[in-house]
């Protein structure tokens, strides 16, 4: 029998709103413990919530980079359970009428592209954050992260496996960070995701028991835990043992490398949903959808379009540009310096792409000035510099500050001290000063002092002088008088 | 609607609250007479109503501003522990 992977996700993104859904608190990552808190947060006896309309505001826009029906009524229900990083004993969320549903992202896959369904997206409020010690028994609570906005968009169980699940991941990241909804930043946990995992035969339409695997802080992790449960419940099919899968909720260790069940299995997941009544229903009038999709920045396909038709660049280089936003922002900032388009491209998709395998531009930025690359590329493409001393130049602006031409002068890479060119230009002033060679060869070494004066003089000054030097010293020798 | 106390134990644990049968018994009767009252609600026609038109039906909002609440002494004097700023539990384990 023939097995297929059936895997379908919940994303949980932060959105990039200054205060938090339903209280002005603060949302800045890295507050000291609990300072970002205040009575409606932490579920005080008689506060009430107000929604923030900038939250309305990034889930329309969401809802619409990926293509979704936006629901112009939408409500809030209260998800009630205990754990101490929920303060009300409820979360408050969307239930049965979410902000948006039905939408789709089209997700390249080497030369093929394969469009991933989006069964909906919804607002909900963060919880804190648990601290679990590991010499004492004892949990500490920060409850900084109560209430910031998050969108959970849940996919349809159309991913096939765990590579496909992570490319879907990579170009949902890039199309929330071009909409400017999110920063993105997994390791600070402001886009997670859970993934649901099962196995069938191929050819029918079943969905058979999944798994639940939560915790997944990076794209590597995604990829590992998905292979290892995928791993498992192939062997299981395989040995007709599929019975031994139970529907569960795994949490995956990542220093450990597996999962390890989370929830009891009897604790049923009942979470006794209803109206939640300190909030009215959503309304989205005509022109707020209006103003929220105009206000959609260019996202990734869009200007991966603009790139290849402005500029006439590549499509393998645009696509290198346009995965990461900081990369294609940079790459059009040195272009609003100048550079040709096509250098550019080169420059940054080769040169710039080789350091920063060990930089990261999101946390960084890129470390050379867009000025300071646009100027590079014209120094080589007017033949002031060659294009070996560019890439000098270039290794070296990665660990300077210092601006290009600041460099050339520096390390005396302008043209002239080509090699050829300066050998050519000694040679003909040691042929109109044999006096001073006799004189060097006759045991006056300040004479060659005379001779590199004359070069210099004839390159007007512009010559490196320790490449002269060796070339006189080298000519020296060879004379035979 | 009939809820048994079946029904009420179980909710009671989810809730984690406590109740005799006794007192089960009684809730059970106490949610009938509830939710009798909300089926007068379905038996209402509202296809053609328009949440629009309602006053004050319709949310509003908050700008996004930030207005930081600075009494975090106050906000947690009931905490039973702290370390630091943290609030202290005995460890959860899930």
């Amino acid at each position: 029998m023939v097995f297929e992977t059936i895997i379908g996700l919940e994303i949980h993104v932060e959105l990039a709103t200054k205060s938090k859904i339903f209280c002005s608190c603060p949302t800045t990552f890295g507050s000291s413990p609990n300072e970002n808190t205040c009575p409606v947060c932490t579920g005080m006896p008689g506060t009430l919530p107000v929604l923030n309309e900038e939250v309305v505001t990034l889930a329309v826009k969401a809802g619409t980079a990926l293509s979704c029906e936006i629901n112009r009524i939408n409500k809030f229900d209260r998800k009630n359970y205990f754990y101490p990083d929920l303060p009300k004993a409820y979360q408050i969320s969307q239930f049965d009428l979410p902000i948006c549903s039905k939408g789709y992202v089209d997700v390249a896959l080497g030369e093929k592209s394969k469009r991933i369904n989006i069964t909906r997206i919804h607002l909900e409020e963060d919880a804190g954050k648990l601290i679990h010690l590991e010499d004492e028994p004892i949990s500490l609570v920060d409850y900084n992260r109560t209430g910031v906005p998050l969108i959970e968009i849940v996919t349809e169980p159309d991913l096939r496996s765990p590579e496909e699940a992570v490319a879907f991941l990579k170009t949902l990241k890039s199309i929330l960070q071009y909409a400017e909804i999110s920063d993105c930043k997994m390791e600070q946990g402001s886009l997670r995701c859970d993934a649901n995992i099962s196995i069938r035969e191929i050819g029918t339409e079943v969905l058979n028991t999944r798994v639940e695997i939560k915790n997944l802080n990076s794209f590597k992790e995604v990829l590992k835990a998905l292979e290892k449960e995928e791993k498992r419940q192939r062997e299981l099919y395989q040995y007709k043992e599929e019975y031994k899968i139970q529907q569960e909720t795994r949490k995956w260790d990542a220093a450990k490398g597996k999962t390890i069940p989370m929830r009891s299995k009897e604790e049923s997941h009942d979470y006794r949903y209803f109206p939640e009544p300190d909030l009215k229903p959503v309304l989205i009038e005509e022109d707020f959808l209006k103003r929220a999709i105009e206000n959609i920045p260019e996202l990734p396909e869009e200007r991966k379009r603009r790139i290849i038709q402005q500029h006439g660049v590549k499509e393998m280089q645009v696509d290198i540009l346009i995965g990461q936003k900081e990369l294609a922002d940079y790459f059009e900032e040195v272009l609003s310096c100048g550079a040709n388009p096509i250098e550019a491209a080169n420059w940054i998709t080769v040169d710039l792409l080789r350091v920063l395998k060990d930089i990261d531009i999101s946390e960084e930025g890129v470390p050379i000035k867009a000025n300071y690359l646009a100027k590079l590329i014209e120094l080589v493409q007017t033949g002031k510099i060659s294009r070996t001393a560019g890439k000098e130049i270039f290794d070296e602006m990665v660990r300077t500050d210092k601006s290009p031409e600041a460099l050339v002068e520096e390390k005396g890479l302008s043209q002239i001290s080509n090699t050829s060119e300066l050998e050519k230009i000694a040679a003909e002033v040691l042929s109109q000063n044999l006096q001073a060679i006799e004189d060097y060869k006759n045991g006056k070494p300040q004479a060659i002092g005379y001779i590199m004066g004359q070069t210099m003089k004839a390159t007007k000054g512009k010559a490196n002088p320790q490449i002269v030097k060796e070339i006189i010293e080298e000519k020296l020798k060879k004379v035979q008088i | 609607m009939k809820i048994t106390s079946e029904e009420i134990q179980y909710i009671a644990k989810l809730a984690k609250l406590d109740f005799t049968e006794e007192e089960a018994v009684v809730f059970a009767k106490e949610f009938d007479s509830i939710l009798s009252h909300f089926d007068n609600l379905d038996r209402e026609d509202y296809t053609n109503t328009d949440m629009r038109e309602r006053e004050n039906a319709i949310s509003v909002f908050r700008d996004d501003e930030v207005q930081p609440f600075k009494d975090q002494e106050e906000l947690f004097q009931n905490a039973k522990s702290k370390r630091e700023s943290y609030l202290e539990l005995p460890k959860i384990v899930e």
